[in-house]
This record gives C-alpha cells, sequence and structure tokens, in this order.
C-alpha cells in the first residue's frame, strides 16, 4: 500500500488498484493531472480567479464515514475527525439543496416560472454543487446541497490520496493541481463564498427572485465566519494568525466590493445586450438599490420624506446604489487604508458608481449603461488591486476609532441614514477588536464595551415579524455608536 | 320644456357641445388636440358667495358656501405657503416655489388655464372653489338665476359652462383630474413631489369623499316630494340611484382614467422627456413597492398573478370595486384579464417603456369600450322598488370581493362601497351592520376627520394633519376577515332586475 500511494504521488500509477483504496473512499476519476499542469498555480493567485465548480462529482458520503471526517463529536477528539458531523448537524449549507423542497421554495420557483425549485438551475447552482455547465449530477450528490466539494474542490483525484503522510509534503500548488483547494487563509477562503454569497455571471439573487421570497444577499465575511459553524482546527490555518479578524474584515470586503462591481458590470453588459436586441430584460436591477428607500410603510411620519428635509437628499424619490457595499468601500478606505496604486480608492470608486445613476436612477438605455459598466469595472480593479494589497500585508490594523468614524461622517453626512451603513459601522468596530471577535487572538474587549456593542446591535434589529429597519434612527444610531467605550487596541 | 329667455351666441355654445361630443381615444396624443382657448372666464368665488351662503328656497335648501368654507378644497392654496414647515421642506428639497409652479398651483387653486377676469380679485387665494368643479361662471352666472334654468338639461346646462356633476361618471372624472392626475392640465403629482413630502394621493372613492368633505347638496331623493316631482320632470335622473351605485360608476371611471393617465403621460414623454421623464413612477401603485418587508410575507404567499415577482404593477386601487361594478352593471369581466396588455410590457422590463404602455394602451382601447358599456347600464338603474334587492346583492358581491382582496387600497375602495351598501342592506341587523362598518373603518382608516377642517387653520392645525390618514399596511388576513358577513335569511337576490348589458 505505501509503494502503491508513493507511486501515486510521484504521478507514476495512474488507477489505483482496487485493494489498495480504503474500502469507504470512492475513486472517480482515476487520472492523475500533474501538478504543474493544467493551470496549476493560477488558483493561487488572488483577485480574478474564481473557484471552478465545473466538476464536482464526488458526493459527502465519502468523506463523512465514521473513520474519516465523520466521527463522533467529542472533545478529545480531532475536530478534522468530525468535521462532516459537525457540517452535518450545524451547518446551513447541508441544508441548501433541502431547502429547495419546502413549500416556501416551491411557491417561488412556481412565482418565476421556473417549474420546480429543486431542478432549476437557477436555484440548484448555489443550492448545489450542479453548475450550469456539467452534465447533471447524480441525485445523492445533488442532495449534499453545499457540500465538501463546493469549498474544498472536487476530490475525485485527491480524495484516494489525501489521507496518506506524503499529502502533507505536497505544496498548496502541487495540491491545487490535482483540484484541492487552499482554504487555510482569509483571501483564498473569501473567493470560495463570494460567488453564491455575492453572485457573478452564472449564479445572482436578483430583485425578482427577493420578491418571490428569496432573503437579500448582503454579505460581510469576518461575521459570516464568526457565524459559521466551524469544521476545523485553528492551527495552521487563517484564525492562527495574530489579525484575523481584521483581516478577514478588510481582504473580505476589498474581494466582496470586486464581485459586486464585476457583477454590476455584468448586469450592465446583458441589459445593454437586450436593449440593442429588443430583448426583454431586468435594468434597473432594483436589487442593486436601497431596500428600505422604497420597502416603508407610507404616512405622514414616513421616513422618506423626513429624511430628504434632514439629510438634505439633493435627488428626492430616487432611491441610492448599494448603501451595503458602497459604505463597506467608504469603511474599508477609512479603517484600512488600503494604496490603490494610483487608483481611486475604493470607497471613492463605489461613491462614482452611485453619481451614474443621479439624478435618474431608472434610465435604461445605452449611455448610461456603458457609464455603469465604465465606473463598475473602474470599482473592480480598485478593489481588486486593495484585495492583493491586503493580503500581502504582514498585519493588518483596522482604525475604527471614533475619531475615524467621526471623520468619515462629517465627510458625507447623507451616506450615514442607511440602516446598512449603520450595520456595516458596527461590524468594522467589531472585527476591529472592539466586540465579540470570536477566533481573535485579540485581548477580549472589556465587559462594558462589549455590552455597548450589544446594546447596539439590538437597536438595529428589526421588530417581530419585520424584514426593514421601521424605528431605525441614524442620529440617535451614531450618537450611541460614539457613546461606545471602545478599549485602547481599536483605536490605534 | 319653456325658452329659458335668453340665449347665448351660438358659436360658443356650438364650440363647448364640439368639444363634449369629441370621442378621448387613447390612441389620440395631447398634442393632436390642442387646448382650445377656454370658452368661459371665471367669475370668482365671491359672486357666489353672495347667494349660495344660505338657502335659496327649497330647491336648494343647504347653505352651500358656507359648508364649502368647512371644506378642505377651501383651503387647498394654503399649502402652497412657504409658512407651512412642510411646504418649506418641499421648496427647498425640489427648488422651487410652489406658488409659481404649474403643477402645485393646478391643484391646489383655480386652474391656471382659466385666468380670472374682470373685477374677480385674489382667484389664487380661494383654493379648489365653486367654478373649479362647476365650471368657469362667465356663461352660466346669469343665467342660472332665472327659475327655467332647473328644467335645463344637462348638455344644455354645460353649453352655458356648467358642469353636470349630479351625472356620477362626470363629477369622478372631475374629481380625479386632481385626485389621480390629468395630462393635459398639468395636474401631474410626481414620485419625486411625493419623496419630498407631498402626502400620498390614497385611493378615492367619490362618495365616501364627498360624505367626508362635508356635502353641500342634497341628493334630489333627499329633497321635498314636491322638488322630487319637479326634478323627474327636468329629468334629473342622471344623478344614478343610489350613493352605492354612483360609487361604482365613480370606480369604472376611475379604472378608465388610470389607464387614461398612463396613455397621456406616456404621450407627454415623448415630446417632453425633460418635463415628463420616463418612468414616473408616481403612475405605479404605491404599495407594490411601499410596504414593509415582513416573513413569512403575505403578498409572497398570495403571488403576483401574471406579472413577474417583483415588477411594479400600475395603479391598481380601482380594479377590485371596479370588477364588483361589472357584475352590478350585469356585465362580469374579469379586470385583470382588461389590463393585461399593460402587464406584458412591464414583464420586459422593470416599469415596462413608456412606448410599450402607450401600445398597450391602444391595443385595449377596444376593450376599455365596455367600461363606458358597464357605466351606462348602471346609469339605467333607477331608484326603484328593486333597489334595496340590488343593494343587498351588491354588499354580498363587496363582501366576497373583501375577503379576497390583495393590497389594502383595494381593500379601502370595497369598504367605502360596502359602506354605502350596508346603509341599506337591511336583510342584516342594525346593529350588525353598524359593527361592521365600524370593524373595517379601524382597520382601514376610512374615516374622515371630525369636525373637518376648522378655521382658521393655525401652525399647531394645519390642515394635512386633519387630512385622512395613509392605508394602514397591517395584516392582510384581518382584514379579509372583517368582510365576512353573516348568511341572511332573506331571499337570494333577484339577479335579473339589473339591467342587461346593451353593446353600442
Amino acid at each position: 500500500m505505501r509503494v502503491c500511494a508513493a507511486a501515486l504521488f510521484a504521478g507514476i500509477v495512474a488507477p489505483c488498484a482496487a485493494e489498495t483504496t480504503p474500502a469507504p473512499c470512492i475513486v472517480r476519476s482515476p487520472d492523475l493531472t500533474l501538478p504543474g499542469q493544467a493551470g496549476a498555480g493560477d488558483a493561487a493567485t488572488l483577485g480574478g480567479m474564481r473557484p471552478d465548480r465545473s466538476a464536482l462529482g464526488v458526493s459527502v458520503a465519502s468523506c463523512g464515514t465514521v473513520s474519516c471526517h465523520g466521527g463522533p463529536k467529542a472533545g478529545n477528539h480531532d475536530v478534522q475527525s468530525f468535521a462532516f458531523t459537525i457540517w452535518m448537524n450545524d451547518d446551513p449549507h447541508a441544508r441548501a439543496y433541502e431547502v429547495l423542497h419546502e413549500p416556501r421554495s416551491r411557491r417561488m420557483a412556481r412565482s418565476l416560472g421556473l417549474g420546480e425549485a429543486h431542478r432549476a438551475q437557477q436555484c440548484l447552482a448555489c443550492h448545489s454543487m450542479q453548475s450550469e455547465s456539467r452534465e447533471p449530477l447524480p441525485p445523492e450528490v445533488l442532495a449534499d446541497g453545499v457540500g465538501c466539494g463546493s469549498c474544498h474542490g472536487d476530490s475525485s483525484r485527491w480524495q484516494h490520496i489525501h489521507y496518506f503522510p506524503e499529502w502533507k509534503q505536497l505544496s498548496t500548488p502541487q495540491r491545487e493541481s490535482l483540484g484541492y483547494r487552499d482554504l487555510s487563509n482569509a483571501s483564498t477562503r473569501v473567493q470560495n463564498c463570494i460567488p453564491c454569497h455575492v453572485g457573478d455571471a452564472s449564479r445572482e439573487v436578483n430583485h425578482d427572485l427577493i420578491a418571490a421570497g428569496h432573503p437579500r444577499l448582503s454579505f460581510e465575511f469576518a461575521a459570516y465566519q464568526r457565524l459559521w459553524p466551524r469544521h476545523w482546527t485553528p492551527a495552521g490555518k487563517a484564525e492562527s494568525q495574530a489579525d484575523f479578524a481584521q483581516r478577514s474584515w478588510a481582504v473580505g470586503q476589498a474581494a466582496t466590493l470586486e464581485a459586486v462591481a464585476s457583477l454590476l458590470a455584468v448586469r450592465a453588459e446583458r441589459a445593454s445586450e437586450a436593449i440593442a436586441a429588443e430583448r426583454p430584460h431586468r435594468w434597473p436591477e432594483l436589487s442593486e438599490f436601497d431596500c428600505y428607500a422604497c420597502h416603508q410603510t407610507l404616512g405622514p411620519r414616513s421616513s422618506a420624506a423626513g429624511h430628504a428635509a434632514r439629510f438634505q437628499n439633493p435627488f428626492p424619490g430616487q432611491p441610492s446604489w448599494q448603501p451595503w457595499y458602497v459604505s463597506a468601500g467608504r469603511l474599508l478606505e477609512a479603517a484600512a487604508s488600503p494604496s490603490g496604486q494610483d487608483r481611486p480608492g475604493v470607497g471613492t470608486a463605489a461613491v462614482d458608481i452611485r453619481k451614474v445613476f443621479e439624478p435618474e436612477w431608472s434610465v435604461a438605455d445605452q449611455e448610461r449603461l456603458d457609464r455603469v459598466l465604465l465606473e463598475a469595472r473602474g470599482l473592480a480593479r480598485a478593489a481588486g488591486a486593495s484585495a492583493r494589497e491586503l493580503a500581502t500585508r504582514e498585519r493588518i490594523v483596522l482604525d475604527a476609532s471614533h475619531h475615524r468614524l467621526d471623520a468619515l461622517l462629517a465627510d458625507a453626512p447623507p451616506e450615514w441614514r442607511f440602516w446598512d451603513a449603520a450595520v456595516q459601522t458596527l461590524l468594522v468596530i467589531e472585527a476591529a477588536g472592539g466586540g465579540r471577535a470570536a477566533g481573535s487572538r485579540q485581548a477580549a474587549a472589556p465587559g462594558q464595551t462589549r455590552q455597548a456593542i450589544e446594546e447596539l446591535r439590538e437597536s438595529l434589529r428589526f421588530a417581530p415579524g419585520v424584514d426593514s429597519p421601521r424605528h431605525f434612527d441614524p442620529v440617535r444610531f451614531n450618537l450611541d455608536r460614539a457613546a461606545v467605550p471602545l478599549p485602547a487596541h481599536v483605536q490605534p | 320644456m319653456k325658452n329659458p329667455g335668453w340665449s347665448m351666441p351660438a358659436t360658443v355654445i356650438a364650440v363647448v357641445i364640439l368639444l363634449g361630443s369629441v370621442p378621448r381615444g387613447f390612441s389620440a396624443p395631447p398634442d393632436a388636440q390642442p387646448l382650445p382657448p377656454p370658452a368661459f372666464r371665471s367669475k370668482g368665488a365671491d359672486l357666489c358667495v353672495k347667494c349660495h351662503r344660505s338657502e335659496q328656497g327649497d330647491w336648494c335648501d343647504v347653505a352651500t358656501t358656507s359648508a364649502w368654507r368647512h371644506d378642505a378644497h377651501a383651503r387647498a392654496h394654503l399649502a402652497l405657503s412657504p409658512a407651512n414647515e412642510r411646504t418649506h421642506a418641499m421648496e427647498q428639497a425640489l427648488g422651487i416655489k410652489a406658488a409659481e409652479t404649474a403643477s402645485c398651483v393646478a391643484c391646489h387653486t383655480h386652474p391656471v388655464a382659466e385666468p380670472p377676469i374682470e373685477e374677480e380679485t385674489n382667484l389664487l387665494h380661494a383654493g379648489i372653489s365653486c367654478e373649479t368643479c362647476h365650471g368657469a361662471g362667465s356663461g352660466y352666472l346669469e343665467p342660472h338665476m332665472e327659475k327655467a334654468w332647473r328644467f335645463l338639461s344637462s348638455s344644455e346646462k354645460q353649453a352655458f359652462g356648467m358642469h353636470d356633476l349630479r351625472n356620477p361618471a362626470a363629477k369622478a372624472q372631475n374629481c380625479l383630474s386632481c385626485h389621480l392626475g390629468e395630462v393635459a392640465t398639468d395636474r401631474i403629482i410626481t414620485h419625486q413631489m411625493y419623496a419630498a413630502g407631498h402626502p400620498p394621493l390614497p385611493a378615492f372613492e367619490m362618495e365616501a369623499f364627498s360624505a367626508g368633505m362635508g356635502p353641500h347638496w342634497k341628493r334630489v331623493w333627499e329633497k321635498s316630494p314636491r322638488i322630487q316631482r319637479l326634478a323627474a320632470e327636468a329629468n334629473y335622473e342622471t344623478e344614478g340611484a343610489s350613493e352605492l351605485e354612483r360609487s361604482m360608476v365613480g370606480s369604472l371611471v376611475a379604472l378608465r382614467e388610470t389607464a387614461r393617465l398612463v396613455n397621456d403621460y406616456a404621450h407627454a414623454t415623448e415630446n417632453d422627456a425633460k418635463d415628463r421623464p420616463w418612468p414616473e413612477l408616481a403612475l405605479y401603485d404605491c404599495q407594490a413597492c411601499h410596504h414593509e418587508l415582513a416573513v413569512p410575507s403575505w403578498r409572497q404567499e398570495a403571488g403576483y398573478g401574471r406579472l413577474v415577482p417583483g415588477r411594479p404593477s400600475l395603479v391598481r386601487w380601482p380594479r377590485r370595486l371596479a370588477a364588483v361594478a361589472f357584475e352590478q352593471a350585469g356585465m362580469p369581466t374579469d379586470v385583470d384579464a382588461l389590463l393585461d396588455p399593460f402587464v406584458t410590457v412591464l414583464n420586459r422590463r422593470p416599469f415596462g417603456t413608456a412606448d410599450g404602455l402607450r401600445q398597450a394602451a391602444d391595443a385595449g382601447a377596444e376593450s376599455f369600450t365596455q367600461i363606458d358599456r358597464a357605466i351606462a347600464a348602471l346609469s339605467r338603474l333607477r331608484r326603484d322598488e328593486t333597489l334595496a334587492a340590488r343593494e343587498q346583492a351588491a354588499s354580498e358581491r363587496l363582501a366576497a370581493a373583501g375577503r379576497n382582496v390583495g393590497d389594502f387600497e383595494s381593500a379601502r375602495m370595497l369598504a367605502w362601497a360596502l359602506m354605502h351598501g350596508l346603509a341599506g342592506a337591511d336583510a342584516w341587523p342594525q346593529d350588525i351592520r353598524t359593527q361592521k362598518i365600524s370593524e373595517l373603518s379601524r382597520l382601514l382608516a376610512l374615516g374622515f376627520p371630525t369636525p373637518a377642517y376648522p378655521l382658521p387653520p393655525s401652525p399647531e392645525k394645519p390642515f394635512w394633519q386633519t387630512s385622512l390618514a395613509a392605508a394602514p399596511d397591517a395584516d392582510i388576513d384581518r382584514v379579509r376577515k372583517a368582510f365576512r358577513l353573516p348568511p341572511t335569511d332573506a331571499p337570494p337576490a333577484p339577479l335579473e332586475v339589473i339591467a342587461p348589458p346593451t353593446p353600442r
């Protein structure tokens, strides 16, 4: 067996003999591509490269045997031995496909004219490992939802060898040439989440989908990681970096902004083609705009009417482009000061996109779409450059001090009227070490700070049964925020 | 009929009659028929007040102008003053002066198309006054003081410039020119104006609004038997048979006018994209977008019909009541199918295109004549021995429609109409009817402020604080349940009493 394994690693023996393969592991593709072939190493470069999901065909069942990753969840075992068990029991990704059978999903697919949700590629693109370009997956693989292969890569060429000691000696590019994906740092990890949690050319959550019942997307990598049940040991992984929370936030926001801008560019391009060909289209794509600009009950006390006057909104009646991501860009520029290699900062580039939609946000003609495309590409480049620059930094320190945030607020007061901006502000304070940044080696924030931040978080919570910020008061929020006693390390 | 004893220049009468008979087809762009110079000029409310401040015998036994003075219309012009906090904020946000802006002036004071003449002063300070609705008075001021005036037909009165507001269809069109909008007269409220602070225009149920503002008239059937007899001779029956059926005519007119408004606006966009940009969101259903998000969402559960989820619908509050009106007219009609050409356009891109919606209006123009046939059928109904059965049947239909209603503004329309219907539907005991009305009224904020509009307005009580509340965004299930009516022992309504449709 050892011989066989060694031969495998040397890339000499192609098919793995049945008797040398441990029973639970299924070998689907015996072909080995040698390290260095087939664009190996590309996946390791940041920015612009997205994980290829086109060849995921191994069921989680082959990973989740009791003797491999599906062992009992017990404190004295290595997390690796029950990684599958955690995923199966605690991780929502495990139910990604299952939910497509629920009444809500069935109703959504019906009202969108998609037929059955669990057969519609539009849904399967994120709720399973089925990608557009590959042949239909067998039902048991579909049923895995977002399974092991979604993030760790197609294991058909490495699952039968990755448990040998020699595996540990392979370099990351060598492993990746076999289809394995390295997730040990924040930069590579976030690229895995983005295609679904932000969207790309082959998967998106648009306003039609949201109106039919899909939740809106509002991605912030660091917060998602905190909420995600961890199925790995922090040692040797991204978590072991001293600046894990800050790095996740900064790199995550930059990579996310790149994806947001790329998606906008894709949408603009598609609308442009459709208009030229007189086909139906979805421009303006309403999910690109502030949800709560429109989604609020009208009345004499309606916040929109009040806001126009209070914040000197120069364009009454116009929803703003992406307050969630514009505020992320501005906070990133302020808190992490990424150098843009002579390009405008990400915050500025994001604001530039917003300006394209003013004063008439809903115009759908070639001139408008060309301008959107231009600015979207500008932000994508600026954000990609920022992500690369941040990834090379030895240590990332976020400045989420009141001084910094107040300066940002004074710079562009209308920007901070959004609930989305308030949440992003809270998240950067938490990432900077002000709150409950789990997994961080940061000295825990003093109890008083944690409590103040919890209260701030509570003030942003929606009322029961309501999915919009009915009682949000931006002025009040910023006063409360300014009163949070931040520990010294948040204010470098 | 007696000769009135005085005459108008024949040309003027001819012009007016001609104007009245020009078909307002959807296909004709507004600029193809330039607005004629006003045939009549305003005389000013001051002259009307001289007589109508007190009762005028038993023909007109209401102190009209004193009722009008307590009506918000009398003070509509005050909203143009920057002394109001809200007006000031709007002026700031929009960079305008309300008193000098055509679309503000068009609805808040006397129409600018009919400038004041002669001795009249201060027309701009009289809000929506007599002549805004009844017609400019230069033609009829003196004639209408003659006894013979009462015996002229409405079209003869029209020839002198007096509008027939007894006729519910004519009245609805008159009210809706502001309460919905009209391109030709600049009575356009824009989404920008709303966003800057203009209160939302609520669903408009003509008879409830008339009652709410404090009527300054009596229906013929409320007058003395002698007057009723004389009115019958003079063919006053254009008035309709009941508040309920008038309200149904109003909803049919509203349905037609919403389509016309979209069509006219789409034409205006093509001619003047700068001042009439597309899309104008005020043409769409406010609550399609403006509702709080909820989980679970009854909107999503109900589905969106043929409309792609997430695409804003055009104004839809007239539809459900209009559907009941079609039934009442004996012409059951699928109102959604009638509007289907618009839905196709809205599905091609969010908000559709001006060109697409205009073409849809053209394509649907033939089916919109069905609305006019239903109005005609309802107008033939009389206040006779079948009225009680009709009101009973209509109430049941309204309640049934309410149990399936899909938005609050449509629910309000149905509920207001049901309030008129229940007044006469005595198959249910009075206490049940009263209780039902108060339940609906509470849930849907149907009530108008009482006492209506005290004078003078003060900074503490400006007029908009006494205006109608916006439709609440509550639990639709509670609203639907509130439309449940107990079964009655009365025999089912005899449908045969309802006039059959007569195609034109």
